[in-house]
């Protein structure tokens, strides 16, 4: 609770910096001078923090039509997960486009300072659908990789089980392909778990669903080091197969 | 016509005693078989023993002094292309949590 009251501080904070900011030029004048001036320089600053939130949102706005083609070209990621995740890009889109039109359409400073926070606030582009739509990519596309490496531990089984029946000792290779499988499975067991723990995070969660991503992050992190070993190990039963018959 | 009974007797009783007892029947070749799985060849074949292997004698398999070794050949390089893109989904990753924290 006390990090979004910080939250809601800093971005008040910033809100409030960015009016004060940005017309600072006509109110830091000491010296009096013409009235047209003064309300042209002020017309000008509210254009051009205006401007500023708008170009705010055109960011997040590319940003979501990447992310977007992303989605739709990823051959690995589920049906479920990717009629989700463009569900809530597409949401975001919609609504961030509705605020650029409000924004537009102000006349004072005190209607844009009610909807600046919410270009940030309303959505957490870039710190939570962002991270979100990667770290569930990711996922998808570690369980695939994950799936080929149990093919390919199946084919070594195989390899492993012909060496037997024409009698040669593969101990050793049967050992590294153990480990294989271990390392599958520990990777298997590191990944299931995140689309489910992201794909539910809400810009209402932030900014504490922060440490759930990072934590969804380690986890694909660590999970990428079981694959490596995996192959590692792999590698070893291929090897030990050869030694085994003399190839 | 008695002397060409017991000729043939006789002949008969020596092939019979003649007859090698317990000869091991010669055993089948291993198999040779290619089986293609997601980028890995499994291949095992006949090919000549090395003095390196080490036959076991595990029970009911076939004496490897009788049965050629397998040649076995596995391509493990689809495990590269896809730790490769393995690594280019994790840089995206860290990308985005790195774009996140800035925010």
């Amino acid at each position: 609770m006390s990090t979004r009251i910080a939250t809601r501080i800093v971005a008040v904070a910033t809100v409030s910096a960015l009016l004060i900011a940005l017309p600072g030029t006509a109110f830091a004048q000491t010296e009096p001078v013409e009235s047209t001036a003064t309300e042209t320089d002020r017309a000008s600053s509210f254009d051009q923090l205006k401007r500023r939130a708008l170009a705010a949102i055109d960011i997040r706005l590319d940003a979501i039509a990447r992310w977007t083609e992303l989605i739709e070209t990823n051959e690995q990621l589920t049906p479920d997960h990717q009629a989700r995740l463009l569900a809530e890009l597409s949401a975001a889109s919609r609504g961030l486009a509705a605020l650029a039109a409000e924004i537009q359409a102000a006349k004072t400073y005190s209607e844009l300072g009610g909807m600046v926070p919410k270009i940030v606030e309303d959505y957490w582009v870039f710190a939570l659908l962002g991270p979100k739509v990667h770290l569930v990519i990711a996922a998808d596309v570690m369980t695939h990789i994950t799936g080929r490496f149990d093919e390919m531990a199946a084919a070594i089984q195989e390899a492993v089980d012909r060496v037997e029946e024409a009698g040669f000792d593969a101990e050793a290779a049967q050992v590294a392909l153990d480990r294989m499988r271990a390392h599958l499975a520990a990777a298997s067991t590191l990944i299931e778990p995140v689309p489910g723990a992201v794909l539910g995070l809400q810009p209402i969660d932030m900014p504490e669903a922060g440490e759930q991503l990072r934590v969804a992050h380690a986890d694909l992190k660590s999970a990428a080091e079981e694959l490596r070993a995996a192959r590692q190990a792999g590698r070893e039963a291929v090897e030990a197969i050869k030694d085994a018959i003399g190839g | 016509m008695r002397k060409m009974i017991g000729i043939a007797l006789l002949t008969g009783l020596i092939a019979v005693g003649c007859r090698p007892v317990g000869l091991p029947t010669l055993t089948e070749p291993p198999d040779v078989t290619t089986t293609t799985t997601a980028n890995t060849t499994t291949t095992t074949s006949a090919s000549t023993p090395s003095s390196s292997s080490q036959p076991s004698s595990r029970g009911g398999a076939t004496s490897p002094a009788e049965n050629a070794p397998p040649e076995v050949e596995i391509d493990l390089s689809g495990l590269d292309d896809l730790l490769a893109e393995l690594e280019g989904v994790l840089a995206d990753v860290d990308g985005a949590m790195t774009e996140g924290e800035s925010q």
